[in-house]
């Protein structure tokens, strides 16, 4: 090597400078990559065109509506389905190139990889979405437009995008297509439902005090949902040895924390919004803590080891789906605690039965392990079990579609006898519900399947219960 | 770097140091009882072996002999059912993030990204090591000086041929200065050219005082590289030495190659009646017989009575035995001794 190369080879690496060392080594990487990527290119160009179609359309009929819907719907097309997209492939495709192994040896950490992704994704979508200021003031200035109410509204558009993102790259852990494909989809659907249902309740007590509440609630719901996800992420790449289960268990017990005292300030009766809402966020951490995979490495499990008060926390909060069992119950005392609280303090006598169907609502969540532990026990604790989960999940979501159905037209001692032969926990819910039966029943059969799904797990892997439990004793 | 330890700051500052290893050093790479399966299947059996301070161990085995499976884990990429490993004297399951500012990994399938350069990449890599400013700059420029990318800079990586992929992947990781390579088939796939330049990298990093611990299929590649071989064959290692050792200690007969001034035919029939003598095949010009035992006075004695029994011999030399036979061998015995414990 010359003097001159070398001298060309600084010019070149001083090149590499034109992003400050201080940004994320991440976000670096994704940004080079990603505004060379074709897709942002055409998305880039494609919302323009629309942009000032819109505009045109806008100045040829002033006040028609029809050129504002059109402009809605390509800034929600692109930073709604467009940007979150992006995010589908985000880490599975470190691991279709082979290089998320070249990650982990560097200091980067499944978080910073997994927020860098974001931040990029973000950062693209700011892109587009200052972009388009220019043609909202000229829309404003052609009339017939809240400006303030369409910067709230894209501002909105933006959290949503946000959290959509945060979903996809958080599922992209995954490097089999069908499973991420099916968690974002199930999330999807989840929270779209989980969103219909507050705006429906903010529509109907807008104006009021909890308006406010509401707006607080859904900035919560955004905030925990998109460091959730980007946290399942990072655990899910990181190697084992990393302890983000901690952080992610903490997070969604403070959001069920923060819900509930959002409850207590602005109250939310006759409507259950924050019970509805906490069991959507323990349901999402209870699902991933049940899947996690089992390391017991003195290391993680360490520094719960202090005194009594750090074991009881590491019980729950340590690292692997056996800890996930008793985040289940500690999700599940949460969840009827802040259903009795509602009761209590909204007045609106929930039978005390009625909280037997949550309970058996709370058995549909931890069932899939019951199952995999008894019948795949090699399974249980390896990167397969999440997918694992979602496919018996699906199985038995299709059975009670089909036993609701042959219940239906079924009389009353058939009905028993299907309901004794399908004791699932999502049979025996509606089963509960059936005016039909006897209720003594279902007091006995429904915590006996609650003890049965966590008791299977436990006793099918006592040695490794035993070892977690010899490190959380093991003092320093 | 503030944060990085001290003997990795000094070595960033341009000039070459080469690690020199102290005898109170603990050895490089430590492998005590590492056992780990997957599914039922036992990836690796029980393994121990010891890797000191500056040497190049090549790891040899058939495909799913456990070659790979015991890399990732001494590169903190997997972690062991039970047993031990450390690298320069730290655990890898205990202590991840510092074995890896020890250890430098090329995988046998090195990375790409769409859309990126290779100093991008380089970049990339040198910014996630947590190099900031000029440091990382020289960083960059010292490692493509050295793997001899410069030309190919502002090339996208997609683009490369498999040789110039495996120098970036070398390049890569090197960033770091480590002072252990784990190298797991860098020649696989590679052209003659692509294969001399890889080994002529490898030296060099020897020469520096690196410990390179490689994987190869190509015994002959790695006989010229290494100091010693470590041979593995589903899961459990079957020899650890020289390949010099490896040679005398499965020769129990040498071959020598024998050129005659006579017909080829005259050797066959003086080795059908010379003791401890076989004919093997013939050439041209002569044949190749095997001597038993293959000791240097044996092979003498042969000689000696082929010339006193007026053979007109022009050239006589022995054959050096291949390693691929030494370690089919050792493979033949292992079934044959499995098969007597089976019966």
């Amino acid at each position: 090597m010359n003097e001159t190369s070398t001298a060309d080879l600084e010019t070149l690496a001083k090149r590499m400078a034109d992003f400050s060392s201080r940004l994320s080594p991440m976000l670096v990487k994704e940004l080079r990559q990603g505004m060379r990527t074709n897709m942002f290119v055409i998305a880039f160009i494609l919302l323009h065109t629309f942009m000032m179609l819109c505009l045109l359309t806008a100045l040829s009929a002033p006040g028609d509506s029809n050129s504002d819907f059109f402009f809605w719907f390509v800034i929600i097309s692109v930073l709604l389905f467009i940007q979150p997209l992006r995010g589908f492939n985000a880490l599975s495709s470190e691991y279709q190139s082979n290089t998320m192994d070249l990650i982990h040896m560097t200091r980067l950490n499944g978080w910073r990889v997994t927020l860098g992704k974001w931040t990029a994704l973000n950062a693209q979508g700011i892109l587009f979405a200052a972009s388009v200021l220019p043609y909202l003031v000229i829309r404003y200035f052609l009339g017939n437009v809240n400006f303030i109410v369409d910067l709230i509204a894209l501002t909105l558009i933006g959290i949503g995008s946000a959290l959509a993102t945060a979903i996809t790259i958080g599922c992209s852990a995954f490097p089999n297509i069908l499973v991420r494909g099916v968690a974002c989809i199930g999330l999807a659907i989840l929270l779209s439902a989980l969103g219909a249902f507050v705006s429906e309740v903010l529509i109907n007590n807008s104006g009021s005090t909890m308006e406010w509440g509401f707006l607080f609630l859904i900035l919560l719901i955004g905030a925990f949902g998109t460091y959730y996800f980007l946290a399942f992420g990072a655990s899910r790449i990181s190697s084992l040895s990393e302890n983000h289960a901690t952080r992610k268990r903490l997070s969604a017990l403070l959001a069920t924390g923060l819900c509930f005292g959002l409850g207590l300030l602005f109250g939310y009766d006759p409507v259950p919004v924050n019970p509805i809402i906490i069991s959507v966020l323990l349901c999402v951490a209870t699902v991933d803590a049940l899947t996690e995979p089992l390391p017991i490495f003195t290391r993680v499990v360490q520094p719960f080891s202090k005194n009594p008060i750090t074991r009881f926390f590491g019980l729950f909060l340590t690292p692997g789906w056996l800890s996930g069992i008793f985040f289940f119950v500690v999700a599940t005392i949460s969840l009827i605690a802040s259903l009795v609280f509602w009761d209590q303090s909204s007045g609106s006598n929930l039978e005390r039965q009625s909280l037997l169907v949550y309970l058996s609502a709370c058995n549909i969540v931890i069932f899939p392990l019951a199952i995999i532990s008894l019948f795949f026990p090699s399974h249980t604790g390896s990167k397969f079990t999440f997918a694992l989960y979602l496919l018996i999940q699906a199985i038995i979501g299709g059975i009670t579609i089909m036993v609701k159905a042959a219940v239906d037209i079924a009389t009353g001692s058939w009905q028993e006898l299907i309901f004794t032969l399908l004791p699932l926990p999502s049979v025996l819910m509606f089963a509960f519900e059936n005016s039909e039966l006897n209720n003594i029943q279902f007091l006995f059969i429904i915590p006996c399947t609650t003890i049965l799904c966590i008791g299977i797990p436990l006793i099918r892997s006592r040695k490794s219960l035993a070892e977690f439990f010899r490190c959380l004793s093991r003092s320093n | 770097m503030s944060d990085l330890p001290e003997d990795e700051t000094n070595q960033t500052q341009g000039e070459k140091i080469v690690n020199t290893p102290k005898p109170s050093d603990p050895p490089a790479i430590e492998v005590t009882h590492l056992t780990r399966s997957f599914s039922g299947i036992q990836a690796v059996n029980n393994i121990s072996f010891e890797i000191s301070r500056g040497q190049v161990v090549g790891f040899v085995g058939a495909n799913g002999a456990g070659k790979t499976t015991t890399m990732r884990i001494l590169a903190t990429l997997d972690y062991p059912n039970s047993g031990e490993v450390k690298v320069c004297g730290i655990n890898v399951v205990d202590y991840p993030a510092e074995v890896r500012r020890k250890i430098g990994w090329m995988p046998d399938n090195y990375g790409t990204y769409q859309n990126m350069t290779v100093v991008e990449y380089l970049d990339f890599f040198a910014r996630a090591l947590g190099y900031q400013g000029q440091e990382r700059i020289n960083r960059i420029v010292e490692v493509m000086e050295f793997t001899d990318l410069a030309s190919l800079a502002d090339r996208l990586i997609d683009k490369l041929s498999k040789g110039m992929g495996q120098r970036l992947c070398l390049g890569r990781a090197l960033l770091h200065d480590p002072e252990v390579l784990v190298l797991d088939e860098p020649a696989a796939g590679l052209d003659p050219k692509a294969r001399v330049e890889l080994k002529h990298l490898i030296r060099i990093l020897a020469e520096d005082g690196k410990t390179v611990f490689i994987s190869s299929h190509i015994l002959s590649e790695l006989d010229e590289m290494c100091d010693s071989l470590l041979f593995i064959n589903e899961g459990k290692i079957i020899h650890h030495g020289s390949s010099e050792n490896l040679r005398k200690k499965k020769s129990s007969t040498c071959l020598v190659e024998v050129q005659l001034k006579d017909p080829p035919e005259k050797l066959k029939e003086w080795a059908s009646l010379a003791p401890g003598v076989t004919f093997r095949d013939s050439t041209k010009r002569g044949g190749r017989i095997e001597v038993e035992p293959a000791a240097d006075e044996d092979i003498a004695q042969v000689l000696r009575r082929m010339i006193s029994d007026g053979l007109s011999i022009i050239d006589f030399h022995q054959e050096e035995r291949k390693l691929e036979d030494a370690f089919i061998e050792i493979l033949g015995e292992i079934e044959e001794s499995s098969t007597l414990g089976v019966s």
